[in-house]
C-alpha cells in the first residue's frame, strides 16, 4: 500500500477548485523541488496532519493553515489522501474503511479543519478524519490512526539529541519495535539458577531478552558483597535500634524492581545511546558533526519502517541535505534510492523535500516533482512530453549546474559558454539583473536544449484535456546559423571548404528564397514551444556575429584583441607585463579603423565588417574567453546607448524571463521566434 | 512468530475470579482450545458467559494490532453482555473497539462490506431499517399516480425489498419475469419508487447483503481480506442463523479457512421467524461438536420434562444444575416446586391463567412475587388470531380476551413533532444528562426540515453539530433554539397544547437559516398537536398497569402478574416461572407431542417430518425458560388420546408432574 495522491483544498497557499492541489505520488522515491515559498514544506505538513506522525512533535492547526482567499481567511481545509495498492493486511487491517474504484480497492483519509470564528467556543478548530472519498466513512479512530502515522524526520533536526538516552527517546522507541527484541519477550530464565549453574561449571545458556540480562545484573549486583554488607550494617546498626514494639524494620538494596517485562525492557532501552564509530574512533568516544548524526537518525528509522509491519512505510524527510557536503548528499540519495526498491524487505515509499541542487542532479527525474507556485508536477513520463530518450539523457547530462532550473523562477537556455558569460552583463545593460529577477541560466552546451525544454512541458490527460502549465518561463536562446552571404565569397576564396554540399540546408541568406523559407526555417527551431517556453532565436547567425552585427562590434573586437593576447600569454605564462592590456587595447583601436576601411560599399559593409570583426572566432580563438572580456568592456563602459546595440533576440528573451507579471505566464500565448528578423 | 494466543488454568483462574463463577471441566475444555469445533449449548448452560470469558482471555494477551477477533451474533446479547460484565476493565474497551468487532451479523456486513461499496459508488446511508423503509415505501406507493398504475398488485410484491438486486445489478437479476403477475409498467412504478428511496438513503436489511453480495463477485480479494484480518471467529446464536445470512457467512468464514472458528449455539432452540428459512450452508453444529448438557438455569425437574422434546436430545441426558440459590436470598422450597399440568375442558380455558395464578401464589412468598428478578409468562405458539370459535384454544387470546398482539417498537418514530418532545423528556427521566432527550428533539427538527426543505440535511455525521453550524449566522436564531432545547431538555418543562402553537412559531423563526419562509401542508401537520406518545411518559406506574397483555391474579388481597406472549418473544428468556399453553397451527400443538411429553418417545429423526420437528424445538425452547417452576395447559381430552388414558398419565405422574383438572365448575 501506498500514498498515490493528495488533493489538498484551501491550505495555506493551496486554494479552492482550480487552485486546489492535486498530486499523485508515485510508490518509490518521491523529491519534491522547487523555490522557496512554492509549497514543498505545506505538501509535507498536509500529509503530517491527515495522517499523523511517528515522532513525538506534535502539529496543531492554527489559523494561519487556513488558506486566504481575496483578503478573507475560509473556515474549512480539507487534506484527502488516496492509498492504492492494497495488500491482504492493509486490506485486512482497513476494511471497514476501504473504497472501491476502477475495480480495485483503495483507501481514502479524509481530514477536514473547521474554523470557528466565534471567540466564545472552546474549541474554535475542530478537526475530523474519516475514510471515504467525500469523507463520509467512518471516523478513523485512535488506533487506526497508529497503523497510518507517517515517519517525518524535520529539517534541521538535532540528530543527536534524538539518538541520546532518555525518556521515551526515538532510540529507545524504534529498538523496542525490532523484530528480534520483541520476539524474546517471552523467555523464562531465573538469575539465580543461572549464578548456581556457573558456579557449579555447568555451562549454561546466556539469557538471550534484554530483560533478562538486566535481571541478571540486578541479581548479581543484590549478591554483591558491598552492597550486602551495607544492607547489613544498616539493617543491625541503625533501623534495629529503631524498632517500634514487635514490627522489625528491614532494608533492601535494589536497581528498582520493574513490575512488567515491558517496563523493564523500556527502562533499560532507554539507558542505550547510539554514538557513531570509525576507524579512528572505534568506541564512538569522540562526537560527531551534525551531518554524520542526520545520516545516522535516518538510518535508525529506515531500519524500523523496513521491518515493523504495524506502521505505514512512508517516510518524509524535509530537506536531508543539511548539513551534509556535497559526497555524502550524493550518498545519500542513492541510499534512499536503494531503500525504496523491492528487494526482499518490505519498499519503503519516501517523499523528500529538498533546495540542493546536487540532491536533485542524483535523483532520476520521473521520481521528482517540481512544486512551483502552489502546484505540483510529476516528472515521470505520463505526464511530461519528454521522450524515453530524452530521460536517459537527462539523467546522464543533467548536473548539479543544471538542476539549478529546478529552483529558478525563471530558466534561460542557452546552448554555449558565450551566452553563460555575457548573458548577466546583457540584462544588466537593460535593468534587469538576472539574479535579483531570480533567473537561471542553464548552459547546455552544444547539445539537447531542446530536451532541456521539454522538461517544462506537459502532457494532455488521456481524454486529451489539456493539464496546468508549469508557471516558470523559459527563453531558449538558439543560433539562426545563417551565414551572410558576404562570408561564402570570403570563404571560398579564402579556404575553398565544400562542406555546404553536404546537405541541402540552407548555409547562407541567399539559400533562403522566400519570406516563407525564412518563417520556416524558425519554425524548426521553435518547434518545441509552447506553454510557457519560448524559444529565441539569432537574428542572422551566431551570438558574436548578431553582437557585432547590432553594433557592439567594436566591444568584439577589441575582446577578441585581447583574447588573442591571452591566448598567447597562456603559452609562455610568467610574462605579463605591465601595462600589457593597455597596450593591447591601443593596438585593437587601430586595427578597428582598418577594418572599418576595409569594409567599404555603403550597402554591405555592415555585414562585412561584421563579419571580419567575427572571423577571428571562427578558428581557434576561444570564445568563452572572447565574451569573458566582453563581458568586462560592456560592464565597465559606461556610455548610455549600449542597450539600444543589444540584439533584438536577447532583448526580447531577458524581458520575457524577467517580465513581472509572470503571474500570466500560465496562459502564456506562443508568438514563436520572437527574435525573427522578418518582423 | 505471532500467533493465537493460547488459554492455560492460569488465565482460567484469573477469569472465574473475576466472573466470580467457576467452570467445570467440560467448559474449561472449550476454553483452552483453539480447535475449530462448533458448541451444542442446552439452554441456561451460560455458553454467552463461557464465550466472554474465553474472549477476556484472548483479549487480554492479543498480539497483534491490526488484526481482531470477530465475535458474531444474532442479537446484540453478546456486545450487552461484554459490556455488563466486563465493560468498566480496560480488557472489555479493547474488546469492543478496533482491531476486534462484536457484533450482529447484519452489522458485519454493514461496517465491513456494503457500507463500504455503497459510500464508493456514491450513494448515502441515512436509515437502513425494514420499518423505516416499509412506511416509506408504502407511503410513496400510495401516491394516486402510483396507485393508479400498480392496481391491485399484492403488498407483498409491493415492498420492493426482493427486487433490490435487480436495481444494483447484483446477483441474478429479479425482474418482471421473475417475480410473476407483474407488469412492466408497474415494474418500471416499483423500481422508480425504489431509487427514490436509494437517494434518500433509506435501505432494508436485506439490501445490505445483496451490496456485499455484488462486493464479494466484483472484489475477488476480499475473502482474503477479511479472513486476515480475522484470524478468530466466534459466532453465537448460530442456531438463529438465516438461510441468506448463512451463505454469505460462509463465503467469509468457511470453517476450512479460519484459523480458529468456534460456534455456539443450541439447534433444538433454533425457532424461526414466519417466513424466514433456516440455515443449511455449513449446517450447525457440525460433526464433532462438544455438548454442553447440564443446565445452570433450572433443576432437575425441569430438566427431564423437557428432555425427550428436544429433537436432537443432549447426550447423555439434559441435567439440571440450578437453579441459582442466590436469585432470591428468601428461603423457600426450591427442590419441590409443584410442576404442574393444566387440564381444562373447551368451556373452562379462561380458568387457566387463574390456576396458574393461584399456583404461583402458593408456591412463591410475597417477597420473592415482589422481587424484581421474578417473572411469570404464559407463553404459547401462535399469538392472536382475529378468528375464533372452533378449535379452541387456537391461540392466546383464547386463554385471555384482553391480550393484544401489538409489538413494542424499541425506538419510536412518532407522526408529529409534539411527540417527539413527549419521548425525549420521557428519556431525560431515565438518563441522568439530557443528550438522549437533546438528540430525539434534534431528530424531530431535523425531520421537520427535511419536510420544508428536502436534501439539506447532510448525509451523514452529528445532525446536532450541523444544525448548530447552519444556524451559526443568525446569532438571535441561535439563541432561541438554545432556549427552546433548554426548556425542553433541561427544564423538562411539559408542553401543554394552549401553548403549543406558540412554541412551534418560536421554532419557526429559529429555523428561518435554513427554511427561510417556506412551510408547506405536511409541515403544518407534523407540528400539530400529538399526545399519542405523552400517556406513557406521565406515570411510571401507570405504564406497568396499563402495558398490554399483563394478566394480574388477585386472591385475598395478594396478587402476583403474569406476562403472555409469543414462544417466539421468550427466546433467550429466562423466567421464574413458565406457563407453556396449547395453541393451534395446522395441529394442536400439545395433542400432537403427547408421546414426547410423556416420554414414551424422545427426540425426532426424519421420519417425524419437518412440521413435527418444528413443533418441538419451539415447545422444548418454551418448556426450558423457567428457572423454578414449569406448567403446561391442554385439553383434557388430550390425555384419553389412543385409549391409553391410564398409562399416559403414570407416565407423566412418573416424570414429576402435577395433573390439575380444571373443571367447568369448580373455581
Amino acid at each position: 500500500m501506498h500514498l498515490a495522491e493528495i488533493e489538498i483544498e484551501n491550505f495555506r497557499l493551496f486554494g479552492a477548485g482550480e487552485s486546489a492541489l492535486m498530486l499523485p505520488f508515485q510508490a518509490g522515491l518521491n523529491v519534491l523541488v522547487g523555490e522557496n515559498d512554492s509549497g514543498k514544506t505545506a505538501i509535507v505538513d498536509a500529509i503530517r496532519f491527515a495522517l499523523g506522525t511517528t515522532s513525538q512533535d506534535f502539529q496543531r492547526v492554527t489559523d494561519e493553515d487556513f488558506h486566504v482567499e481575496s483578503g478573507q481567511r475560509t473556515s474549512e481545509f480539507s487534506i484527502r489522501c488516496r492509498f492504492a495498492d492494497i495488500d491482504k493486511e492493509s486490506g485486512g487491517a482497513l476494511l471497514e474503511h476501504l473504497s472501491y474504484e476502477n475495480g480495485a480497492p483503495c483507501l481514502y483519509v479524509s481530514f477536514l479543519a473547521r474554523r470557528n470564528d466565534n471567540v466564545n467556543v472552546r474549541r474554535r478548530i475542530v478537526v475530523e478524519v474519516r475514510s471515504g472519498r467525500e469523507g463520509t466513512g467512518p471516523v478513523l479512530d485512535s488506533n487506526v490512526r497508529l497503523l497510518l502515522q507517517a515517519t517525518y524526520l524535520r529539517p534541521l533536526r538535532d540528530a543527536e539529541r534524538e539518538l541520546d538516552a532518555g525518556r521515551n527517546s526515538r532510540l529507545s522507541q524504534i529498538l523496542q519495535h525490532t523484530k528480534e527484541i520483541a520476539a524474546h519477550k517471552v523467555e523464562s530464565f531465573s538469575p539465580a539458577d543461572f549464578v548456581l549453574a556457573v558456579k557449579t561449571k555447568v555451562q549454561p545458556e546466556f539469557p538471550k531478552s534484554i530483560a533478562n540480562i538486566s535481571r541478571l545484573a540486578d541479581y548479581l549486583l543484590q549478591e554483591n558483597e558491598g552492597v550486602k554488607e551495607a544492607g547489613n550494617r544498616l539493617d543491625t546498626r541503625y533501623l534495629a535500634n529503631l524498632n517500634l514494639g514487635d514490627e522489625e524494620l528491614g532494608s533492601r538494596v535494589s536497581i528498582g524492581e520493574d513490575a512488567t517485562i515491558d517496563q523493564r525492557l523500556r527502562a533499560i532501552l532507554e539507558k542505550l545511546e547510539l554514538r557513531l564509530s570509525t576507524v579512528t574512533d572505534p568506541d564512538g568516544q569522540l562526537p560527531h558533526g551534525l551531518g554524520y548524526n542526520n545520516l545516522l537518525f535516518m538510518a535508525c528509522e529506515l531500519l524500523l519502517l523496513g521491518q515493523d509491519r504495524d506502521t505505514l512505510p512512508l517516510l518524509l524527510i524535509e530537506e536531508p541535505e543539511a548539513h551534509l557536503h556535497p559526497q555524502l548528499q550524493l550518498r545519500l540519495v542513492e541510499f534512499l534510492q536503494e531503500q525504496v526498491a523491492e528487494d526482499g524487505g518490505r519498499p519503503v515509499q519516501v517523499i523528500v523535500t529538498t533546495h540542493s541542487p546536487i540532491l536533485a542532479s542524483k535523483v532520476k527525474l520521473t521520481n521528482m516533482i517540481l512544486v512551483s507556485q502552489g502546484r505540483g508536477f510529476p516528472m515521470g513520463p505520463e505526464y511530461t512530453l519528454l521522450s524515453p530518450s530524452d530521460y536517459g539523457f537527462l539523467e546522464r547530462f543533467l548536473d548539479a549546474t543544471k538542476a539549478n532550473i529546478f529552483f529558478a523562477r525563471a530558466v534561460l537556455i542557452v546552448e554555449g559558454d558565450a551566452e553563460n558569460l555575457l548573458l548577466p552583463s546583457l540584462a544588466q545593460l537593460l535593468g534587469r539583473d538576472l539574479t535579483r529577477y531570480g533567473v537561471s541560466i542553464v548552459n547546455v552546451g552544444s547539445r539537447g536544449l531542446r530536451r532541456y525544454a521539454r522538461i517544462f512541458r506537459r502532457k494532455a490527460l488521456a481524454d486529451g484535456t489539456p493539464t496546468h502549465s508549469i508557471p516558470i518561463r523559459v527563453a531558449c536562446l538558439a543560433d539562426r546559423d545563417i551565414l551572410p552571404n558576404c562570408a561564402r565569397v570570403i570563404s571560398s576564396m579564402e579556404t575553398d571548404s565544400g562542406e555546404e554540399k553536404s546537405s541541402n540546408q540552407p548555409r547562407y541568406e541567399e539559400d533562403l528564397k522566400s519570406e516563407i523559407e525564412r518563417a520556416n526555417w524558425i519554425e524548426k527551431k521553435c518547434i518545441d514551444d509552447g506553454e510557457n517556453v519560448r524559444t529565441f532565436v539569432s537574428g542572422h547567425w551566431t551570438l558574436e556575429y548578431d553582437l557585432a552585427l547590432a553594433g557592439l562590434g567594436h566591444s568584439l573586437h577589441t575582446a577578441i584583441a585581447l583574447a588573442k593576447d591571452e591566448a598567447k600569454l597562456d603559452k609562455k605564462p610568467a610574462t605579463t607585463a605591465e601595462g600589457q592590456r593597455e597596450r593591447v587595447i591601443a593596438a585593437a583601436e587601430v586595427t578597428w579603423e582598418k577594418l572599418n576601411a576595409d569594409a567599404g560599399l555603403p550597402k554591405s559593409s555592415k555585414e562585412l565588417l561584421a563579419y571580419n570583426v567575427y572571423k577571428p572566432l571562427l578558428g581557434s580563438l576561444s570564445k568563452p574567453v572572447t565574451a569573458q572580456h566582453l563581458a568586462c568592456l560592456l560592464k565597465s563602459n559606461k556610455s548610455d546607448g549600449l542597450s539600444l546595440h543589444i540584439p533584438d533576440y536577447i532583448q526580447n528573451a531577458i524581458e520575457y524571463v524577467t517580465r513581472p507579471d509572470s503571474a500570466n505566464a500560465a496562459t502564456g500565448q506562443n508568438t514563436k521566434g520572437a527574435g525573427n528578423p522578418t518582423q | 512468530m505471532r500467533s493465537i494466543p493460547s488459554v492455560t488454568d492460569a488465565d482460567i483462574a484469573k477469569v472465574e475470579n473475576y466472573l466470580g463463577i467457576k467452570f467445570d471441566e467440560k467448559r474449561r475444555e472449550i476454553l483452552r482450545s483453539n480447535e475449530c469445533f462448533d458448541v451444542q449449548a442446552c439452554p441456561g448452560s451460560g455458553k454467552t458467559t463461557l464465550l466472554v470469558a474465553k474472549l477476556a482471555v484472548l483479549a487480554d494477551k492479543w498480539p497483534y494490532s491490526r488484526r481482531g477477533i470477530c465475535v458474531l451474533s444474532h442479537t446484540n446479547v453478546a456486545r450487552q453482555e461484554i459490556e455488563q460484565k466486563l465493560g468498566g476493565t480496560p480488557i472489555g474497551q479493547r474488546l469492543l473497539a478496533y482491531p476486534h468487532f462484536v457484533g450482529t451479523i447484519q452489522g458485519f456486513i454493514n461496517e465491513f462490506l456494503a457500507l463500504p461499496l455503497l459510500r464508493s459508488e456514491g450513494y448515502h446511508t441515512r436509515l437502513i431499517d425494514n420499518d423505516a423503509c416499509f412506511e416509506w415505501v408504502k407511503q410513496r406507493l400510495n401516491l394516486w399516480s402510483n396507485r393508479k398504475q400498480l392496481g391491485n398488485l399484492p403488498r407483498k410484491e409491493r415492498t420492493l425489498d426482493g427486487g433490490i438486486r435487480n436495481l444494483i445489478g447484483a446477483g441474478e437479476a429479479i425482474g418482471p419475469n421473475t417475480v410473476g403477475g407483474i407488469t412492466d409498467n408497474q415494474w418500471r412504478v416499483l423500481c422508480g419508487v425504489k431509487a427514490e428511496a436509494t437517494k434518500k438513503g433509506l435501505w432494508y436489511y436485506d439490501d445490505m447483503f445483496a451490496w456485499a453480495d455484488k462486493l464479494l463477485v466484483d472484489q475477488g480479494n476480499i475473502t482474503e481480506f477479511a479472513r486476515w484480518r480475522f484470524p478468530a471467529i466466534f459466532i453465537d446464536e448460530m442456531q438463529d442463523t438465516s438461510e441468506h445470512q448463512g451463505v454469505l457467512l460462509n463465503k467469509i468464514f468457511p470453517a476450512y479457512a479460519c484459523n480458529l472458528r468456534q460456534r455456539f449455539g443450541d439447534s433444538n432452540q433454533a425457532i424461526y421467524d414466519s417466513g424466514q428459512l433456516a440455515s443449511t450452508t455449513d449446517p450447525f453444529p457440525a460433526d464433532g461438536y462438544r455438548s454442553l448438557p447440564n443446565s445452570q438455569r433450572f433443576g432437575k425437574g425441569v430438566a427431564q420434562k423437557a428432555h425427550s422434546l428436544a429433537p436432537d436430545p443432549p447426550a447423555p441426558v439434559l441435567s439440571g444444575e440450578g437453579p441459582n440459590s442466590r436469585i432470591f436470598p428468601h428461603v423457600f422450597d426450591t427442590a419441590h416446586m409443584p410442576h404442574t399440568i393444566f387440564l381444562f375442558e373447551p368451556d373452562s380455558v379462561s380458568k387457566v391463567l387463574p390456576g396458574f395464578g393461584k399456583l404461583l401464589l402458593g408456591s412463591f412468598p410475597d417477597e420473592v412475587l415482589r422481587c424484581e428478578a421474578f417473572l411469570a409468562r404464559a407463553i404459547g405458539r401462535v399469538g392472536k388470531l382475529d378468528e375464533s370459535g372452533e378449535k379452541v384454544p387456537k391461540h392466546l387470546g383464547d386463554y385471555w380476551n384482553n391480550y393484544e398482539s401489538r409489538s413494542a417498537k424499541p425506538d419510536p418514530r412518532p407522526q408529529y413533532f409534539s411527540d417527539y418532545i413527549h419521548v425525549a423528556q420521557r428519556r431525560g427521566v431515565s438518563n441522568i444528562d439530557c443528550a438522549e432527550s437533546v438528540k430525539m428533539v434534534v431528530k424531530g427538527i431535523c425531520v421537520l426540515i427535511d419536510i420544508v426543505r428536502p436534501t439539506t440535511i447532510p448525509r451523514s455525521g452529528q445532525m446536532t453539530q450541523w444544525l448548530w453550524k447552519a444556524l451559526e449566522i443568525d446569532e438571535s436564531s441561535c439563541v432561541l433554539l438554545r432556549n427552546l432545547l433548554w426548556e425542553w431538555c433541561v427544564e423538562s418543562t411539559p408542553i401543554v397544547e394552549k401553548l403549543w402553537f406558540d412554541k412551534t412559531e418560536q421554532l419557526r423563526r429559529a429555523l428561518h437559516p435554513i427554511i427561510g419562509k417556506e412551510w408547506s401542508g405536511n409541515a403544518a401537520a407534523f407540528c400539530q398537536w400529538s399526545m399519542e406518545y405523552a400517556e406513557q411518559s406521565s406515570c411510571r406506574d401507570a405504564e406497568c398497569l396499563s402495558t398490554p397483555n399483563r394478566y394480574r391474579f388477585l386472591q385475598d388481597s395478594r396478587y402476583v402478574d403474569i406476562e403472555m406472549g409469543t414462544i417466539h418473544s421468550a427466546k433467550g428468556q429466562t423466567h421464574t416461572a413458565t406457563l407453556v399453553v396449547e395453541s393451534y397451527f395446522k395441529k394442536h400443538d400439545m395433542e400432537d407431542l403427547l408421546q414426547w411429553l410423556s416420554g414414551e418417545k424422545c427426540g425426532s429423526s426424519k421420519k417425524e417430518g419437518k412440521e413435527r420437528t418444528e413443533r418441538m424445538r419451539l415447545i422444548y425452547t418454551a418448556m426450558t425458560r423457567p428457572s423454578h417452576l414449569l406448567c403446561l395447559a391442554m385439553r383434557r381430552s388430550v390425555l384419553e388420546l389412543n385409549g391409553k388414558q391410564s398409562e399416559t398419565r403414570q407416565r407423566l405422574e412418573q416424570l414429576g408432574w402435577n395433573i390439575k383438572v380444571l373443571d367447568s365448575e369448580s373455581k
